[in-house]
């Protein structure tokens, strides 16, 4: 799913569990806890540019394409320093941020083709997939962002 | 009468050949993806239900229960989909609520990455289980 989405989800799903005004007080949090995750991507779309492209045209997404944040051991590492934050600053805080990046994951899980969740310790490929390969996929990351766009303007 | 009934289930079950179509569609992956899937969609439904409707939150949470065990049935060749489709489920629904849970949730994965690299009969802490008695404890 593309970082737009990922944002805008983030937003919907945080207005609906804190309420609408600590979301738009956190607009910031929100949206960086929910978009930072795809950094990772960075450093292989920079190596491998033109294969990407042509991937992203046949409807593969390439399971190398995520990098070190979306792996257990990265998500292990990222829920203990939540868990010491918590005692620190403002709880409603760390929940927002903890609640982005998860549902991040969740839907990552949800919607990429292939997923190296283990890597380091298993190369298995996860492939939950409920749109499907290929064209479904692509037309959901499309669609996605106006329709989301629109349900948030009219909220 | 009761006779008649279980030959009539006993002739419905050769007729629509559960077992056939079960295996195949495990064989064809439907049933540990909607499954795993399902996990997940009801992790974010409890997150977000768990506030303001304390009701569906716990009926979600049933559910999700339900699912579980269904998935505990039916999935056995895709376990690490399900174990980390479990994980991310988890993680949704406590990032709601932070101390002993966030330890927890914490103590899961590492626990899934010792069961996923060596130790294949690691035991996974079942965190809804715990929690939906948890909810139930405090309620009365």
């Amino acid at each position: 799913m593309n970082t737009v989405s990922h944002a805008l989800i983030g937003y919907a799903a945080s207005s609906l569990i804190f309420g609408p005004e600590i979301a738009r007080d956190n607009i910031v949090p929100i949206i960086l806890a929910s978009s930072v995750m795809d950094l990772d991507h960075v450093a292989y779309l920079l190596k491998h540019f033109k294969s990407t492209i042509k991937e992203a045209k046949t409807g593969h997404a390439t399971p190398n394409l995520q990098g070190i944040f979306h792996r257990v051991h990265s998500q292990l590492i990222f829920m203990l320093l939540m868990m010491v934050l918590s005692f620190f600053i403002d709880t409603t805080l760390v929940k927002i941020i903890c609640f982005n990046v998860f549902l991040h994951m969740g839907m990552d899980a949800l919607i990429d083709s292939y997923y190296h969740a283990f890597k380091p310790f298993s190369p298995n490929l996860l492939s939950i997939r409920i749109f499907g390969d290929k064209k479904m996929r692509i037309i959901a990351d499309v669609i996605s962002v106006p329709v989301l766009t629109f349900i948030l303007w009219v909220i | 009468m009761g006779h008649l009934i279980r030959k009539s289930a006993h002739m419905l079950a050769i007729a629509i050949d559960l077992k056939k179509h079960k295996e195949r569609a495990i064989r064809a992956g439907v049933i540990p993806r909607m499954l795993s899937a399902s996990t997940i969609i009801f992790g974010i439904i409890f997150a977000v239900t768990t506030k303001s409707y304390f009701a569906a939150s716990i009926q979600a949470l049933i559910m999700l229960n339900i699912t579980d065990f269904a998935a505990f049935i039916l999935l056995k060749n895709n376990n690490q989909t399900k174990l980390y489709a479990d994980r991310m489920a988890e993680a949704i629904m406590f990032s709601v609520m932070p101390f002993p849970w966030y330890g927890l949730v914490a103590i899961n994965f590492m626990l899934t990455i010792m069961k996923v690299e060596a130790f294949k009969k690691t035991p996974i802490i079942p965190l809804k289980l715990v929690f939906l008695i948890y909810i139930i404890f405090t309620l009365i």
